[in-house]
């Protein structure tokens, strides 16, 4: 996995699955990261293979610390295996998603 | 002639799921499941094995799940087996609110997949996942 910082936004990238194993090293990898300042964190799902229910949790608890820094969670271009999972648990709405080309 | 099964004993933690995971995909890949299905399968497989491995009881020894997928009739069929003291499956099964980080593994597996059904028993919990093979 790759982080860099961007301004505002903390950027995370190259993250091959998110699931149980790895879920909460995850979020609390991304969490110690945040300096004051950083209140967007980019996750990119476009190297995204697998998420499960754990993964989903990980993500959801990104958005929480996003919004308690009066910042977002965007999730970049997911594939579609893991947009379907999204989709499926009707977090379609909850997370914001942005595809790019 | 005998249906084809793929029997994993998952002794381990967590991470072994992971590879398991890979070896059902295998399996499924070899017995020309689509990839929507193997990616269905992948995931209710998972969740129910990491519901059985986090559920285990800690000191007891180390009995391991099992994880037998057959391939029979146009149906893969997932069999999930633990010794520990299992859960009561949901009468229903609903989202949790959207900010609640977990709750949504038994959720996904049902709607995953086409029938799901758990035991709970005495010595061993069984959750039985079957879903339909779409005809190539």
């Amino acid at each position: 996995m790759k982080m860099e910082i961007n301004g505002e936004a903390l950027r995370v990238s190259s993250i091959t699955q998110l699931g149980e194993a790895n879920a909460k090293a995850f979020r609390d990898w991304v969490r110690g990261a945040l300096k004051k300042g950083h209140r967007n964190i980019e996750v990119d799902l476009s190297q995204t293979t697998f998420v499960d229910s754990s993964g989903l949790g990980a993500l959801i608890a990104l958005q929480k610390t996003a919004v308690s820094r009066k910042g977002k969670l965007l999730l970049l271009n997911p594939q579609p295996a893991v947009r379907q999972i999204i989709q499926l648990t009707r977090l379609d709405n909850f997370f914001e998603i942005v595809n790019s080309e | 002639m005998n249906a084809p099964v793929l029997r994993l004993n998952l002794k381990g933690d967590i991470s072994q799921v992971r590879e398991a995971a890979g070896q059902v995909q295998e399996f499924l890949l070899c017995h020309r499941c689509s990839e929507q299905a193997r990616a269905d399968c992948e995931l209710a497989m998972v969740e129910g094995c990491n519901n059985a491995i986090k559920h285990r009881p800690p000191g007891s020894p180390l009995q391991p799940v099992i994880l037998e997928v057959t391939i029979e009739h146009g149906h893969v069929e997932l069999r999930i087996t633990d010794h520990g003291p299992g859960f009561n499956w949901p009468q229903k099964l609903e989202l949790p609110a959207p900010e609640r980080e977990s709750g949504r593994g038994l959720y996904l597996i049902r709607r995953l997949m086409d029938s799901a059904s758990y035991v709970r028993g005495p010595d061993r919990n069984v959750l039985v996942l079957r879903k339909k093979l779409a005809p190539k």
